[in-house]
């Protein structure tokens, strides 16, 4: 094990315990009204909050004590991220976010399909946008046409 | 033996090739609408409901159980090819059913699959046949008490699905208990923890979870980490048929899963997730393969995808004998009804004889077509993922974010499908199992409500879990599900010392 | 977008003229319209939302109908995009009805109704309050008098907290004398939930819609107190609560609503569009099928009906400490 591998280990537990003590704060908000059963909305939150903060805190001490317990090691662990890769995807997501309900489902959705093609080291670029119209225009049309659930049509009303 | 007679009869009435032919249509539309990202059971047969209502009632009847198997069977084939569930029913059978696709084995997952809804579904028209009226006054003596001694139970028991490392298992869990917490409190109608969104008041939808963490997760993590080493030539494809060894190892887990299922159907709160989670955990326990779980185990999909056909079926016990519509489904199923004229209840049985049992031959009907229309299927749903990798994981994102969007055509439900990806990007990358997740954001809540509730009808009596005979029972046998093991293997243990 | 909506609305102007000039019928009001469903697909508003675009299409009334649905919260993101987006459209119409007034005033929503147009409310169901048969109380007023006595006794099983069962509840409370914020209300996912809650004993009393319980009711299984129509409803033989000396009624009511900031013109050109369905066989037959009361009401008197259930809904829901003032 190496040590990058614990620092990532230390951050994930950091934001579990950093998430316990959100719910730990957060459920003081909750406005508690009359109930006859004497356990009011708190409670639960309460009890999960500790939870999670305690389960952060164990691994957060696992983590500096020599890391965490009975990890794998398999091909994943000892590969080199390709982070180009996560970025496309990513880009594709939150692309076709923003692009839904402006450009319309068809072209966003294109733009992701290209996107995560490409990050799975596609370079055939036009097959992929080809496949991609193809695909996603059909589910277009079953979702609105055959069974009337409406997408955003976007820029390209006349479909 | 009334039944019998009468089950005869509604077999006689709904034979005819006319309604198998509507039966065979009613599968294939079902089957189609199923696997469509974000169409569950109960909105495609909401969709599809239209097109019945021009047929007369016993055709309609059938092709309407046509859609319902159709629908369910179509959830389960994205949830094993593209690791895309579309409701939470068939998250279960996406954990090892996915694996097992991946392994080269999806032929197999698709088959234990198809044929064990097909035996479950068989068996639960039988055993509501036959246990009707006595299984419902058993249901209905279940109240807040006796739910909540089962959500403790459920919880004890899925302690299988923690994974290597214990500890962040119980991490796992917790984070799915806090994912159900958010949205509006059921007893009080409170906000808890939705920081101001009004998109997150309803909670956030378990579908969206498990599609995020498995389906964005998965193919964030393995595009990062593990596509430029994988084989150029996936594995994908493979066996179509199942083995000898594939059946040896299906029949216990499709009989086990039906027996958890039906019961929990029946249960006016009780639904598909817990027996297909319990199923799960069961096989697990039982298995004599231990290593191939999370490996893809062909039992983890035989045990759940029983389960699930089976609780449908059971859900239709306190539709048909009370009226009562207890999942999403069978309100749609109840709309499906008064359409045709019947008004499902105590009087059913007696007003509409003719109409109900036509309806209970067609689901057996309606199952048998199931099967043969779907077993020559599978091979041709395993070519799907002989395409280029490339294409097959942007196929597979489309279906998820086509799913997440469906849900209520808003662009927050991307977001978070984002957000839950990464988080379970990290989850696979630092090897923290997502199964606890998913069971806690199900179970989490239910065990909640059913708890507060129990304490309100009581005035804040604690001792109404120990008193009541059937919660105190069931607290007891949670108490043993934690107790016994450790016991036994110390006196497994202490045997073998001796032995030695 | 605002040239597209022009040119729209030139092409349909032409072609009222057109189809005005060539066959002099009566012309088209309206050639499109868009309703949006503020709830997911299924439900009861969704169904009102799509037997709409079946009338009106049928009937000829507006050729071109198209439903969208954006659910969530009791419909408070529908009507905050439906404020938001459709601010002046004459062609786009919102499903509604009781349950987003409660949910309106509890989950604290910036948008509320009084900012949409009020078209017409279309259907509606009473309310009625039940006993398991085997319950020891037999009577509305013995009812009363044990929840006067001993509020936490009776458990009341009903729909979502702050919803329309629970707003009765209190209600009655509040009529008979007791304290609405003392009730001791389980909340259940769904009416079938609460149903069995029922049956099974668990809970004292049960409130939902009529619909829910008719089959109970009629097996002889629950026992019926009381209704909350204002009078009896012809073919079902429960006594109002009003006769029983509660004096409270309570429809949940479904309608539709006109984008915000529409003209007077356009705003009569939607009621006419929905008189006219509301009339047509298609609609009646729908009405039928799904046993749903009549309780059509347009224009003003809708309004004014809206106005007052607004403000005892609030009034109701506050003194229940679901909404802090």
């Amino acid at each position: 094990m190496n040590v990058r591998g614990h620092v990532g280990e230390l951050a994930c537990s950091l934001g579990l315990l950093l998430i316990g003590a959100f719910v730990l704060l957060d459920a003081g908000n909750i406005p508690q009204s009359q109930s006859f059963s004497g356990v009011g909305p708190r409670f639960f939150p309460y009890l999960v909050g500790t939870g999670l903060a305690v389960c952060g805190a164990l691994l957060a001490w696992r983590a500096l004590a020599g890391g965490w317990r009975a990890m794998p090691d398999d091909d994943g662990v000892h590969a080199r991220a390709d982070w180009r890769a996560f970025a496309l995807i990513s880009a594709g997501i939150v692309l076709q976010m923003v692009l839904i309900g402006w450009a319309g489902f068809i072209l966003a959705s294109v733009v992701l399909f290209v996107l995560v093609a490409r990050g799975f080291g596609s370079v055939r670029l036009v097959r992929d946008a080809v496949v991609a119209v193809v695909l996603v225009t059909a589910a277009y049309l079953v979702f609105t046409r055959l069974l009337s659930l409406s997408l955003p049509a976007g820029w390209l009303p006349f479909l | 033996m009334e039944a019998l007679h009468a089950l005869i009869e509604g077999f006689a009435v709904a034979l005819t090739w006319t309604n198998l032919m509507w039966g065979f249509v009613g599968v294939t539309l079902g089957t189609a609408v199923g696997v469509l990202p974000g169409v569950g059971p109960a909105l495609a047969i909401a969709l599809l409901l239209p097109a019945t209502s021009k047929i007369d009632p016993t055709g309609a009847l059938i092709m309407f159980a046509g859609i319902y198997y159709g629908a369910m069977f179509g959830g389960s084939t994205t949830s094993i090819l593209l690791n895309t569930p579309g409701e939470s029913a068939t998250i279960v059978t996406a954990m090892e059913g996915n694996l097992m696709a991946k392994a080269g084995r999806a032929g197999p997952a698709l088959a234990t699959s198809a044929i064990g809804s097909f035996v479950a579904g068989t068996l639960a028209t039988i055993a509501l046949t036959l246990l009707s009226p006595l299984v419902v006054d058993v249901a209905l003596r279940f109240g807040p008490a006796e739910y909540f001694a089962v959500m403790v139970l459920a919880f004890t028991t899925v302690s299988a699905v923690l994974g290597a490392s214990p500890l962040r298992g119980i991490a796992a869990l917790f984070f799915g208990l806090f994912l159900g917490l958010m949205g509006i409190d059921t007893q009080t109608g409170q906000a808890r923890f939705t920081l101001g969104i009004p998109e997150l008041l309803d909670g956030i939808d378990v579908v969206v979870v498990a599609v995020g963490l498995f389906a964005v997760g998965e193919t964030l993590y393995v595009a990062t980490y593990l596509n430029r080493t994988m084989d150029k030539l996936e594995k994908f494809g493979g066996s179509v048929m199942m083995s000898a060894q594939d059946w040896a190892r299906s029949w216990k887990p499709w009989l086990r899963g039906t027996l958890l299922g039906f019961p929990f159907g029946t249960l006016p709160a009780g639904g598909a997730e817990i027996p297909t989670f319990l199923s799960y955990a069961i096989e697990r326990k039982l298995t004599k393969h231990p290593e191939e779980f999370g490996k893809g185990a062909i039992e983890g999909v035989a045990g759940p995808e029983a389960a699930n056909n089976a609780s449908a079926t059971g859900t239709l016990v306190p539709l048909l004998t009370l009226g009562l519509p207890t999942t999403a489904t069978a309100a749609i199923i109840l709309a499906a009804f008064q359409q045709y004229g019947l008004q499902p209840g105590p009087l059913l049985f007696e007003t509409q004889p003719t109409l109900v049992w036509a309806l209970i031959a067609s689901m057996y009907i309606g199952n048998v077509i199931l099967l043969i229309l779907n077993l020559p299927l599978v091979g041709l749903w395993v070519k799907l993922l002989a395409i280029p990798r490339p294409l097959l994981y942007a196929g597979i994102l489309i279906f998820a974010t086509l799913g997440a969007y469906g849900l209520r055509n808003s662009w927050f439900d991307l977001l978070l499908l984002y957000v839950i990806g990464l988080v379970g990007f990290l989850m696979r990358r630092y090897d923290i199992p997502v199964a606890p997740v998913i069971v806690g954001m199900i179970l989490g809540p239910l065990a909640e409500s059913q708890f507060r509730r129990a304490l309100a009808i009581s005035q804040g009596d604690l001792s109404v879990f120990v008193t009541q005979p059937i919660a105190a029972g069931v607290l007891l046998l949670a108490a043993l599900t934690v107790i016994v093991p450790p016991l036994w293997r110390r006196v497994a243990a202490r045997r073998a010392a001796r032995a030695a | 977008m605002q040239p597209v909506r022009l040119i729209r609305a030139a092409c349909r102007a032409s072609l009222v003229a057109l189809t005005a000039a060539a066959f002099a019928t009566p012309a088209l009001a309206l050639d499109t319209l868009k309703i949006l469903v503020p709830a997911n697909p299924g439900g009861g508003w969704d169904q009102t939302g799509r037997a709409l675009q079946a009338a009106m299409q049928e009937g000829k009334i507006v050729p071109k109908v198209t439903v969208d649905n954006k659910g969530g919260a009791g419909g408070t993101i529908g009507i905050a995009q439906f404020v938001n987006s459709q601010k002046g459209d004459g062609n786009a119409l919102m499903v509604g009805g009781m349950v987003m007034v409660g949910a309106i005033v509890t989950n604290k929503s910036p948008v509320t109704l009084a900012q949409v147009t009020p078209i017409a409310r279309l259907t509606g169901e009473y309310e009625v309050i039940v006993v398991p048969a085997s319950s020891k109380i037999k009577t509305m007023k013995e009812l009363v008098e044990q929840l006067k006595a001993n509020p936490g006794s009776v458990a009341w099983g009903g729909g979502s907290a702050g919803g329309t069962d629970h707003i009765l509840a209190a209600m009655i409370a509040q009529a008979a004398g007791a304290d609405p914020a003392k009730i001791n209300y389980i909340a259940y996912a769904g009416g079938g939930e609460a149903l069995a809650a029922i049956l099974g004993g668990h809970v004292a009393a049960g409130v939902s819609g009529y619909g829910e319980f008719a089959g109970q009711i009629k097996s002889g299984k629950m026992r019926a107190l009381a209704i909350s129509s204002p009078t009896r409803v012809p073919g079902i033989d429960i006594p109002t609560l009003k006769e029983q000396g509660i004096d409270v009624e309570l429809a949940n009511w479904r309608g539709v609503f006109g984008a915000p900031g529409i003209t007077d013109a356009q705003r009569k050109e939607l009621i006419d569009v929905v008189t006219r369905t509301v009339k047509s066989p298609a609609w009646q037959a729908t009405l039928k099928k799904n046993e749903w009361d009549d309780l059509f009401e347009s224009g003003d008197a809708f309004k004014a009906f809206l106005d007052k259930d607004i403000a005892r809904v609030t009034k109701i829901i506050e003194s229940v400490g679901l909404a802090k003032k």
